[in-house]
């Protein structure tokens, strides 16, 4: 079942993605008051920070669609299980392949997105076997320990100049899975095992549910607020070495996480009453976006290909050092429009890939994974 | 005038049955119920044979016209000078003066029986169709038949609402029949006779029963459904719990084992 609703923001996902992406990897070693590029140095007008929660979001959400329709075509669980462990286990390789070919073999356990919604893919095996009671407090520990896992952890230890540093040792591997890495299962696996949680109360999939309710709108507002007090009392409280103070993406602050999951939350129930039809509306057809959703796990490959393998390229070519040119290639406003550039011809080449029916990532996945 | 979706045919007057002999019953279901009674005379053609027989013929035929055919045809009951022709919604007894009220008091008895019967059978009617696609339920309970929980427990009030009238109608259908035989008497048993009211009691205590069994069953799986569930719950606590312990734990020894 696609979901216009789910289409678009999926799509503005990828938009997000793709511009940040450009902009940090091609222009971005300095903010634009000359300082490095981290933390408050950012550029202010980049769209940091929502791509990530939302695609972790929107990938429950899907996984709880999907499960429906394994269900209502009468596979058993274990095929359903076998199904989903094979799509887990599938991604992570992928990223850890990803990370191999992209950011070189020495980041290969930098722990990226695909890797974790892999791993959630995984876990949600496991949570769609519990009560949601049980879900939704396990997520509650989950966001709860993040911040203490990371003093346990030393986050910023693992982390030089804004970015995960690791060694090659189990402790720092698995560390980076857990608490560290960019996308660290604390408390990343919070935003997928959220929407598969809230996919019935925002969907309306309930049997006899008359529709769309109130509850995930409630629930959302009720987040943003917990990221306010949040955001108000890391203000108040001393400053520390290891905790996540206010609205960081890296490490995912409480603040952070809330806001993003109850942004994420009313984002998608809104939508989905405004695009998904019900009652005697009909459903608000999004066919480009629909394309582009569709294949987001192709542009996500091929976008970091299209400016990384060039950006390598040039690098080495100039000074024989590869990363030469890494985040000093050219001004922001000129990787902006190679972003818009990259994004025209990923919407044309997924509708082309849509009509022809030709090879992608996903019809790789489930050639692999699906019974 | 339509009852239970079917329309009555003409009134009383118009079918030649005097409005003024027509009387409205209340039944205890609630269902409305006209008895007609007509007194018939002694006139100076009764010595003529042929013409008494007209005579009936002509008023059987009007009365059957005016009781109507709703899917069952009206009963005409003959009984020692009377006549009686019954249809479920309407009745009309026809005799010497005197004996109508001993027709009247046997048709209204037998019709409140007949009508909380018809009743409960319609009820049936509507739970049995249901039985297939609920019985499922009745042998294993999953999470997608929670939201019906509320549905499965009316339907077994129902069948227990329905099994309890039948049991308190039980009684009333096998009552013996007044001894010395009376006219009253005999006319309630030839029309238990040719209504089969005793067997459809029995086919409806059949269908109850099969439906309280069914449902019965539905609130058992459901109760040990949710019983289960809450230790389900409670188990997976437990397991989220012993998790995280087990991360900090983890956690603390990777960490601390460089330190």
């Amino acid at each position: 079942m696609r979901l216009s609703s789910i289409d678009v923001l999926r799509s503005l996902a990828i938009v997000l993605m793709v511009v940040v992406h450009f902009v940090e990897n091609l222009s971005g070693s300095y903010g634009t008051d000359g300082g490095p590029f981290v933390g408050a140095h950012r550029h202010w007008w980049l769209p940091t920070g929502f791509a990530a929660p939302l695609f972790a979001f929107l990938s429950g959400l899907s996984y709880r669609l999907w499960l429906d329709g394994q269900v209502g075509r009468g596979r058993d669980s274990a095929t359903i299980s076998k199904a989903t462990v094979r799509r887990g286990l599938f991604l992570a390789m992928l990223g850890f392949a990803f990370n191999v070919f992209v950011w070189m073999p020495e980041d290969v356990f930098n722990w990226d997105i695909l890797t974790l919604i892999g791993t959630a893919l995984v876990a949600l095996d496991v949570v769609r076997r519990m009560p949601p009671a049980v879900t939704a407090l396990a997520c509650g520990l989950v966001v709860t320990l993040s911040p203490a896992l990371r003093g346990l952890a030393d986050y910023p230890a693992a982390w030089t100049t804004g970015h995960f540093d690791y060694d090659f040792t189990l402790r720092d591997v698995v560390l980076g899975f857990l608490v560290t890495g960019y996308f660290p299962v604390f408390p990343w696996i919070v935003f997928p095992a959220a929407g598969y949680l809230a996919a019935p109360a925002i969907l309306g999939l309930r049997a006899g549910s008359p529709g769309p309710a109130r509850g995930p709108l409630v629930v959302g507002a009720a987040l943003a607020a917990g990221s306010a007090v949040a955001l108000a009392a890391a203000a108040a409280l001393p400053a520390t070495t290891t905790a996540a103070r206010g609205w960081t993406m890296f490490p995912a602050s409480t603040a952070y996480v809330l806001g993003t999951l109850g942004a994420a939350m009313i984002a998608t129930t809104v939508l989905h009453r405004l695009l998904d039809g019900g009652g005697d509306r009909p459903p608000v057809p999004v066919p480009w976006l629909s394309s582009l959703s569709r294949h987001s796990l192709s542009i996500y490959l091929l976008h970091h290909l299209a400016h990384i393998w060039p950006l390598w390229a040039c690098g080495y070519a100039r000074t024989g050092e590869i990363t030469s040119l890494w985040q000093v290639a050219m001004p922001p406003i000129l990787a902006v429009a190679c972003a818009g550039g990259f994004l025209v011809v990923a919407l044309v080449a997924a509708r082309w890939m849509d009509r022809s029916a030709a090879p992608s990532a996903e019809s790789m996945l489930r050639w692999l994974s699906d019974p | 005038m339509i009852i239970d979706g079917r329309e009555l045919p003409e009134p009383a007057g118009t079918a030649g049955i005097p409005a003024d002999a027509v009387e409205h019953v209340p039944l205890p279901t609630g269902r409305p119920f006209e008895l007609a009674a007509v007194a018939l005379g002694p006139t100076a053609a009764d010595d003529d044979t042929a013409a008494v027989d007209a005579a009936l013929a002509d008023v059987v035929a009007r009365a059957r016209a005016w009781v109507g055919d709703d899917g069952r045809p009206p009963l005409v009951v003959p009984l020692f000078g009377t006549l009686t022709v019954w249809g479920p919604h309407r009745t009309l007894v026809a005799g010497p003066a005197d004996r109508l009220p001993q027709l009247k008091a046997a048709v209204v008895e037998f019709a409140a029986l007949d009508g909380e019967l018809h009743d409960i059978e319609r009820h049936l009617a509507t739970l049995l169709p249901l039985v297939d696609a609920d019985a499922p339920l009745a042998f294993e309970f999953a999470d997608a038949a929670l939201s019906r929980r509320g549905e499965l427990a009316g339907r077994f009030r129902d069948a227990v609402s329905l099994r309890r009238r039948l049991a308190v109608l039980a009684p009333a259908l096998h009552v013996p029949a007044p001894q010395p035989p009376t006219l009253a008497g005999q006319l309630g048993e030839r029309l238990r006779e040719r209504t089969r009211i005793v067997d459809r009691a029995g086919f409806a205590t059949e269908q109850a029963d099969l439906l309280e069994r069914v449902y019965t069953a539905c609130g058992e799986r459901a109760s040990d459904f949710a019983i289960a569930r809450r230790q389900a719950a409670l188990e997976w606590t437990i397991v989220v719990l012993l998790a995280a312990e087990v991360v900090l734990m983890l956690v603390g020894a990777l960490t601390t084992g460089t330190t």
